[in-house]
Formats: structure tokens, C-alpha cells, sequence
């Protein structure tokens, strides 16, 4: 009888698909990113980008605010301290996955 | 046999995703940095201050030249400030570089009033603008580059 591999931490199905795990990695070094940047950043759409952040925002992972500056109004979106600790808790888990020597 | 093939290929898919991760760290470290132009604004306002000594003996009028100056590239810094300089989260022993920037304008600023003020040395406030300019713009971007690449994580 072989031994059972050690326990793995778990993956975060919220911020696994790799377009929401691009959006939490480039959240996580700023206090707050607009929107228009963070679609030009991915390279995708206002709709596919508006998808991938309601999912993110269901599980309190980022929040959005709308604020005018200079006759333009901006969405803003950050992630929440939940939010930070499930990207970090998913890169650890990553990191464990992948052999531990990559992250 | 399925069971070993499924983590492997858990692994590679992991292994990808962690590839991702990197690449948008490296593009953050790229794109936080703010445009140079900030700092020869932060550079222009720090020269100003040191060329207030020289006003000292100027009219009442003459002498809010200089605050007109700052009030004029403030205004200006605030229309054309890039977004970035809000936006960065510095922790901690980040501020140090700042702090000590800031120290170092500090008592060039004081050498050359009392050096101006004590022997009349026109020129030390001179000096000390253009040092406090010149300084800023040297130091600013090497201060940037390394905050941007530390909260990307790539210093990690």
C-alpha cells in the first residue's frame, strides 16, 4: 500500500481562470486601477471585462467606484483584502502545485 | 496510471499559470514607473524653493514671484499628473529613499540660506537650485524604478 501524497492547498476556482488571475495580479501592487487601463492591459472588451469583474466582485474579491474627474466620469476597480488573500493563498497553491519551485 | 497523468498535468497547467503571474508582474514593474516629466516638475518645484532666499530683500511684490511660480507648477502638476502616483501601494521601509531625498533637500536648503544670509553669497542659492533640481531628476527615477519593481514583486 503506497502512501497518499501530502495535501496539496486548494485551488480558488474564482481566481483560477487565467484572465481573473491576470486581473488580481495586475490589482495587486496598485490601491486602485480604472477600468479603460486594466481592458487595454488584457487586451479584451468592456463586456468580457465587466463578466470576469462581476464574478470577481460576487466573492468580494474586487470592488468598483465611479468617480468624475475632469468632466470624465471612471470606474475604478480594486481588490478587497479578501480579495488579496485569495490571490496569495492561490499563488501559494500554485506555487505548491507546480513543485514548489516556481512564484 | 490516470491518477499520476491528471497531476501532471495539474502541474503544467499550474506551472503556466504561475508563467502568467510573472509576465504581469514584469509588465507592472514597467508600467507603474511614472513618466519622467514628474519628476523634472517635482525638480522644478524643489529649485523655486531654493531660490526664495534671493527674495529676501526684494519688495513685497517682487518677492511673491516665486509663489506665483510654485502655485503656476502646481496647477500645472495637477492637470497633467500621470495617475500612477496615487495609485502604487508603498509599504514601510519604502518611504525611506523619499524620506531621505527630502532630508538631503532639507539641509541643502539651509546650508545655502544661512550661507546667503550670513556672508551674501548670491550664488549659493544658485547652487542649490540647480543641485536640488539636478538631484531630483537623477534620483527620482532610480527611486521610482525600484519602488515599481518591489510592489510588482519582481525584488522579491
Amino acid at each position: 500500500m503506497s502512501a497518499e501524497p501530502r495535501a496539496l492547498p486548494p485551488l480558488d476556482p474564482v481566481i483560477h481562470p487565467i484572465q481573473r488571475l491576470r486581473i488580481c495580479a495586475l490589482l495587486e501592487p496598485v490601491t486602485e486601477e480604472e477600468f479603460g487601463t486594466l481592458r487595454e492591459l488584457l487586451g479584451t472588451s468592456d463586456s468580457a471585462l465587466s463578466k470576469q469583474l462581476a464574478a470577481l466582485g460576487q466573492a468580494d474579491y474586487v470592488q468598483q467606484r465611479r468617480a468624475s474627474r475632469g468632466g470624465r466620469s471612471r470606474v475604478w476597480v480594486s481588490l478587497t483584502p479578501r480579495g488579496r488573500r485569495a490571490f496569495q493563498g492561490h499563488l501559494a497553491a500554485l506555487t505548491a502545485l507546480a513543485g514548489g519551485s516556481e512564484g | 496510471m490516470a491518477r499520476v497523468s491528471r497531476m501532471e498535468t495539474e502541474r503544467v497547467d499550474a506551472r503556466a499559470a504561475l508563467a502568467v503571474v510573472e509576465r504581469t508582474r514584469t509588465v507592472n514593474a514597467q508600467r507603474l514607473q511614472r513618466p519622467r516629466r514628474y519628476w523634472l516638475i517635482a525638480g522644478a518645484l524643489l529649485a523655486v524653493h531654493g531660490l526664495i532666499p534671493l527674495t529676501s530683500g526684494w519688495p513685497l511684490v517682487a518677492s511673491l514671484a516665486p509663489l506665483a511660480l510654485l502655485v503656476t507648477i502646481v496647477t500645472f502638476a495637477a492637470r497633467r499628473q500621470p495617475s500612477a502616483v496615487r495609485k502604487m501601494r508603498l509599504r514601510g521601509h519604502m518611504w525611506l529613499p523619499l524620506l531621505g531625498l527630502a532630508l538631503a533637500a532639507g539641509v541643502l536648503q539651509a546650508v545655502s540660506t544661512v550661507l546667503y544670509g550670513t556672508y551674501g553669497l548670491w550664488w549659493t542659492p544658485v547652487v542649490a537650485a540647480a543641485m536640488l533640481f539636478g538631484g531630483t531628476l537623477l534620483a527620482g527615477p532610480a527611486i521610482d524604478r525600484h519602488w515599481a519593481r518591489e510592489v510588482s514583486g519582481v525584488e522579491r
